[in-house]
């Protein structure tokens, strides 16, 4: 019983290792257009940029906190 | 050792072989053909025999491919009389980005475009841009990797000069 619980989880392993495997996928250089393109962006919507920085900085209590600038001490 | 350890190491040796083989493409020595005909590239494609040819990769997605060009103007201006001349050989999966930027910049060099991306599978590059210059003989001499800005546009003059001498 033992042995074909090994040999189960053997096979196992190997059919996940090949699934995995066989789902890597390298982009050439050349076809990273699609990648590039501006509907790529994480930013190219400002106003959803702006609303969602809202919400976090109302969440986290962090207003100001982002980029560079002062931390509200007034000497910026 | 226990036999799913055994299984399991063959398999990643396995995979990890697969990912590290890869076929060469296009490097100094490399022999192209004296026309880039058989890659299915649209638009005009010079003669390469007799001639210094710089054949570049580009995209219009690519913000390095594109500063090269106002520099690669000045290098065909100053030596195509001399018998060199560019390939600027456009990867764009978008022919119409591809051309927004050709009207804009406007040229005098050759631009076909590898819209079915043959050509630059068989070079096999690993960065954008990228570019081999070759001598009259059709050998390439120097490949280039990337655009560096003035550093590329004096390492090129300086190499063009040399080929062309020979």
């Amino acid at each position: 019983m033992k042995q074909i619980f090994k040999k189960i989880s053997a096979w196992a392993t190997l059919v996940a290792l090949i699934a995995f495997g066989v789902g890597c996928a390298t982009v050439e250089p050349y076809q990273k257009g699609n990648l590039s393109d501006y509907t790529m962006r994480s930013d190219r919507d400002e106003l959803a940029s702006v609303m969602n920085s809202h919400i976090q900085f109302s969440r986290e209590a962090s207003t100001g906190g982002e980029g560079v600038g002062g931390g509200g001490c007034g000497c910026n | 050792m226990k036999i799913w350890l055994k299984i399991s190491l063959t398999a990643i040796a396995a995979l990890s072989c697969v990912s590290l083989v890869q076929a060469e493409g296009w490097g100094s020595g490399t022999e192209l053909p004296s026309t880039l005909e058989g890659f299915a590239l649209e638009g005009e494609v010079p003669e390469m025999e007799g001639k210094v040819t710089l054949v570049d990769f580009w995209a219009s997605w690519c913000a390095p491919c594109k500063a090269a060009f106002p520099e690669m103007e000045k290098l065909y201006q100053n030596f195509k009389d001399e018998g060199f001349q560019i390939v600027a050989v456009s990867v764009d999966q978008k022919a119409n980005q591809m051309q927004r930027f050709l009207d804009k910049q406007k040229p005098s060099f050759a631009t076909p475009h590898d819209a079915g991306q043959q050509l630059v599978k068989a070079a096999e590059i690993s960065v954008m841009p990228s570019s081999f210059l070759v001598d009259r003989k059709g050998v390439i001499r120097f490949a280039h990797k990337g655009w560096h800005g003035k550093e590329s546009a004096e390492n090129l003059t300086h190499q063009i000069q040399g080929l062309l001498a020979e």
